[in-house]
């Protein structure tokens, strides 16, 4: 039983491989076509967030796992997430701004 | 015993890894620092009680230099040293360090921590960063002097009067947050994996979820600060500018508010981080002390986690006036007001515990009810600030000081005195003369008030935070005789806490010898022998009922139950409310709460990437500068290390132990190549011009890619430790956790690659 388990693994291991490798040209095409920056940014987006859920998922074998294994890694990715975005208001929407602006 | 007894000095109490002895460790070093920053504080408040006089005995000994009394720039470092001192390196190591690594495993009936060696790793990291503290006193320019908070641009440039011991403190503090990750993941660990059998949640003492708590907050937000201070570091030392701007910054540059948005990120947290083990402490010595079972335990546990993960989003709060953006001010400020709901629904079961109890007015107890009254203070006086309109007022003044004295150098302080005078049988097997006990707690009840009170009543006055000298301004020389009482006060406060210095050396040789269980109390730590056996527990407890259990009807002539007493009592839950079990082994939960750290680690840095050059005027782009298909082939190394190092625990399973060897060594060769591609990488980029201080773009690549090729070199050299290991068979019995537990780093490592590579190199 552990022998066929692991074949699986096998298979599955390698295609995640060749998923992740496969992603990253796809990235590097699309930086090097022609396309407006805004749609290069979600492509960018996606294949980023598809690239560590691959490694999570299967890697890191995060499928297998409890639901509240889950959570230490989505918690905090949450946080950083949020954390971010508050702080574009000060960081982001103020910088190009000057003193006198501000007052 | 007797094992114990024959291994040397050294071993035993220098580099033990008993819980017992790294608290004791924590004990003597937070109340030495303690000491030395309540010497500092007494210098600031003759200062400021008699500016520019000399200081009277050993003013010659500390400022030779000047004729034995203080010049401008000393007050700076003397109320930055005193404030970084008094929170990481006396409070912390005290309430954390001590109370955390003696009681947990005690209380939740474990025989040591999760990882002991990484225990004793994180002492030892705490002593170097006291080390390197102690010696910035001593740098050309002298101590840090920019704040405890570290502000930039002050802290972040060189050219000011801030010399190398601003550096030390950094690094101080950087080793200290090292050293509470590594406490964090143990304490985190233990307490989920360690409890004795039949210890469900519901049994824990309130201190253990404190403690808990606390550390979860630790290892979440502490990186934030730690990747805040690195940066400020090289704004130092390597010439970049993520934190400064106009004149200070020739090549354009960063933002001195994303620093504060960092520090305060981890800094209100930090003040939870603190207080949440007394709160928990509090509830139980009340309980003990008033005889009865703590009122609303659930209640009281769901708002200390509420408070929790509020205290995460209302940073702000401390940057009113930094010229942030006027409607995030607000949504923090009723945040931060809303934190004031589960707070008092703890606050009240304190009462209601206390209701009706039959009290018994030990030295402890007397400690713990301080808490309960100075926190009112503190807690109250905190509303005030937390109102924007009202904050704009009295920020950076004495009322700022005066609270957060309330909060921390009250509350808090009489609560690690509450921890000590209460464990102290426990720890040293010897009773405290309780005597001397209340005296000291009587004259610090009256003292620290004397002190801290008039501190609110000359900041309403308008007397600003951190100035040396009062005297030159008119509108404060009203104000100034109550200046010079507060100098008199701190004096006699600092002069009663010999007392319990006296009383602590004192009864650690002559003291009582203590009973097992001198206190009466329910939890586990008091049915061991005082000090505890080294494994704790002559015979492992198992638990049929919870932390409070006194007055209960069928405890017989006493009136209160051990939480291992079997009894016969209807109280007896056992079998409904065994402790779950958990299905995950404490290595893999270590290394993956040692993750959330990681994460929160790099959103500090990509986080301020992103932000600084979205905010950026100047758009530079990775693509312009950066040799994108080496980067990508260098991509496609880590990718293929990461399926090498999955490939070697699917041997470990398969009980294939030379694959997992080749698989391993494989994975080290690649990770070693993306190394050296890397290396190559940087060396024709630095020669073409492109330097760490070139531009914001330039210092963000070299220290996001530089830190993750730090965290590649440690993951190689980990996995060249197992591989040595696994020469040998008595190995392989461990091998799969160690081969888990490392690929799990291994591909963390790779996911940051995966977002740097697309954040860096191709936006
Ligand atoms: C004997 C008791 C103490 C006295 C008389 C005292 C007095 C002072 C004074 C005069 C200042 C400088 C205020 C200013 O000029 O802005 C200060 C700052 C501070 N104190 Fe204390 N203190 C005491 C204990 C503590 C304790 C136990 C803690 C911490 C747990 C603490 C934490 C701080 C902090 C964080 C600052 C702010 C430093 C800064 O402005 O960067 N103090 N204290
Ligand atoms: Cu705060």
């Amino acid at each position: 039983m552990h022998e066929t388990k692991s074949n699986v693994g096998l298979a599955s291991y390698i295609w995640v491989f060749a998923g992740l490798i496969f992603l990253t040209a796809l990235e590097v095409l699309a930086v090097s076509a022609d396309f407006s920056k805004t749609a290069v940014l979600l492509f960018l987006l996606g294949t980023v967030a598809a690239k560590a859920l691959l490694i999570a998922l299967f890697f890191m074998h995060l499928k297998s796992e409890k639901w509240w294994v889950w959570l230490l890694p989505a918690l905090p990715v949450l946080l950083s997430i949020l954390f971010i975005f508050a702080l574009f208001p000060d960081i982001v929407y103020h910088a190009a701004q000057t003193f006198e602006h501000r007052i | 015993m007797s094992g114990h007894g024959k291994e040397s000095f050294i071993s035993r109490f220098v580099f033990s890894t008993d819980h017992k002895v790294i608290a004791i460790q924590y004990l003597i070093t937070g109340l030495l620092f303690l000491g030395f920053g309540g010497a500092m504080a007494l210098l600031m408040r003759w200062q400021l009680a008699f500016p520019w006089q000399p200081i009277p005995f050993i003013g010659h000994l500390l400022f030779s230099s000047s004729g034995g009394f203080l010049v401008p720039e000393h007050y700076p470092m003397l109320f930055t040293m005193h404030g970084s001192i008094m929170v990481f390196f006396a409070i912390t190591p005290i309430l954390l360090g001590a109370l955390g690594n003696y009681s947990i495993p005690l209380e939740i009936g474990a025989q040591d921590m999760a990882f002991p060696r990484l225990n004793m790793m994180s002492y030892g990291s705490l002593f170097l960063g006291s080390v390197l503290i102690t010696i910035s006193f001593f740098m050309p320019g002298g101590a840090a002097g920019s704040g405890w908070t570290i502000y930039t641009p002050l802290s972040s440039s060189t050219t000011t009067s801030i010399g190398w011991g601003q550096d030390l403190l950094i690094l101080g503090l950087a080793l200290d947050g090292v050293s509470l990750l590594m406490g964090g993941i143990n304490y985190i660990t233990t307490i989920v994996k360690l409890r004795a059998r039949g210890m469900s949640l519901r049994r824990l003492p309130l201190t253990t979820w404190g403690l808990f708590f606390s550390a979860v907050l630790n290892t979440v937000w502490l990186p934030l600060v730690v990747a805040a201070l690195i940066m400020v570091l090289c704004d130092r030392r390597l010439d970049t500018a993520f934190f400064t701007a106009g004149p200070l910054a020739p090549r354009g540059g960063g933002q001195a508010l994303l620093y504060q948005h960092l520090f305060w990120g981890f800094g209100h947290p930090e003040v939870y981080i603190l207080i949440l083990p007394v709160w928990g402490l509090v509830g139980d010595l009340l309980s003990v002390f008033s005889r009865k079972p703590a009122f609303g335990y659930a209640a009281t546990v769901i708002s200390m986690s509420t408070i929790s993960v509020l205290s995460g989003v209302v940073w702000g709060h401390h940057m009113f006036t930094s010229g942030m953006n006027p409607l995030v001010g607000k949504a923090f400020m009723f945040l931060t007001i809303s934190i004031s709901i589960p707070t008092a629904v703890f606050f009240l079961n304190w009462l209601a515990t206390l209701w009706r109890g039959s009290i018994h007015f030990t030295t402890p107890m007397l400690f713990a009810l301080g808490v309960v009254f100075v926190f009112a203070i503190g807690g109250l006086t905190g509303l005030y600030n937390a109102v924007q309109t009202i904050d704009v007022y009295i920020h950076d003044t004495y009322v700022v000081v005066g609270h957060f004295h309330y909060t921390l150098a009250a509350s808090v302080l009489f609560g690690a005195f509450a921890f000590i005078y209460f464990w102290f049988p426990k720890i040293f097997g010897r009773e405290m003369n309780s005597f001397l006990g209340k005296l000291h707690f009587w004259l610090s009840l009256v003292l620290l008030n004397a002190v801290f009170f008039p501190m609110i009543l000359v900041g309403l006055r308008g007397h600003m935070r951190r100035i040396a000298d009062a005297t030159g301004y008119t509108f404060l020389q009203p104000v100034q005789n109550l200046n010079v009482w507060m100098g008199w006060a701190a004096l006699f406060l600092v002069g009663s806490q010999l007392i319990f210095f006296i009383n602590f050396i004192v009864s650690l040789f002559a003291g009582r010898k203590a009973s097992s269980n001198p206190w009466n109390a329910a939890s586990l730590a008091w049915t061991t022998s005082s000090p505890p056996p080294p494994e704790n527990f002559e015979v492992v407890p198992s638990v049929y009922r919870g932390p409070h259990e006194y007055s209960a009807p069928g405890s017989g002539d006493r009136d209160w139950m051990t939480q291992s007493e079997r009894g016969s009592s209807a109280t007896t839950f056992a079998g409904k409310e065994t402790a779950v079990s958990v299905p995950v082994t404490s290595g893999k939960l270590g290394i993956w709460v040692f993750l959330v750290s990681e994460i929160m680690l790099f959103t500090g840095f990509i986080g301020s990437y992103i932000v600084l050059r979205l905010g950026n005027p100047v758009k530079i782009s990775g693509l312009q500068v950066l040799n994108i298909p080496l980067l990508a082939i260098n991509t496609g190394v880590l990718l293929t290390s990461s399926l090498t190092m999955a490939l070697s625990l699917r041997a470990v399973q398969m009980r294939d132990y030379v694959n997992l060897r080749r698989w391993l060594l494989l994975t080290a060769g690649l990770g070693s190549l993306f190394l050296m591609i890397k290396f190559f990488d940087y060396l024709h980029m630095w020669e073409s011009g492109f330097t760490i201080s070139s531009n914001l773009f330039g210092s963000c690549y070299y220290l996001l890619t530089g830190f993750h090729a730090l965290h590649v070199l440690s993951g190689i050299v980990v996995i060249l430790c197992l591989w040595f290991a696994s020469r040998k068979p008595a190995f392989w019995t461990v091998a799969e956790g160690r081969v888990e537990g490392s690929g799990l780093y291994w591909h963390f490592i790779d996911i940051v690659w995966v977002i740097l590579f697309a954040v860096l190199c191709l936006i």
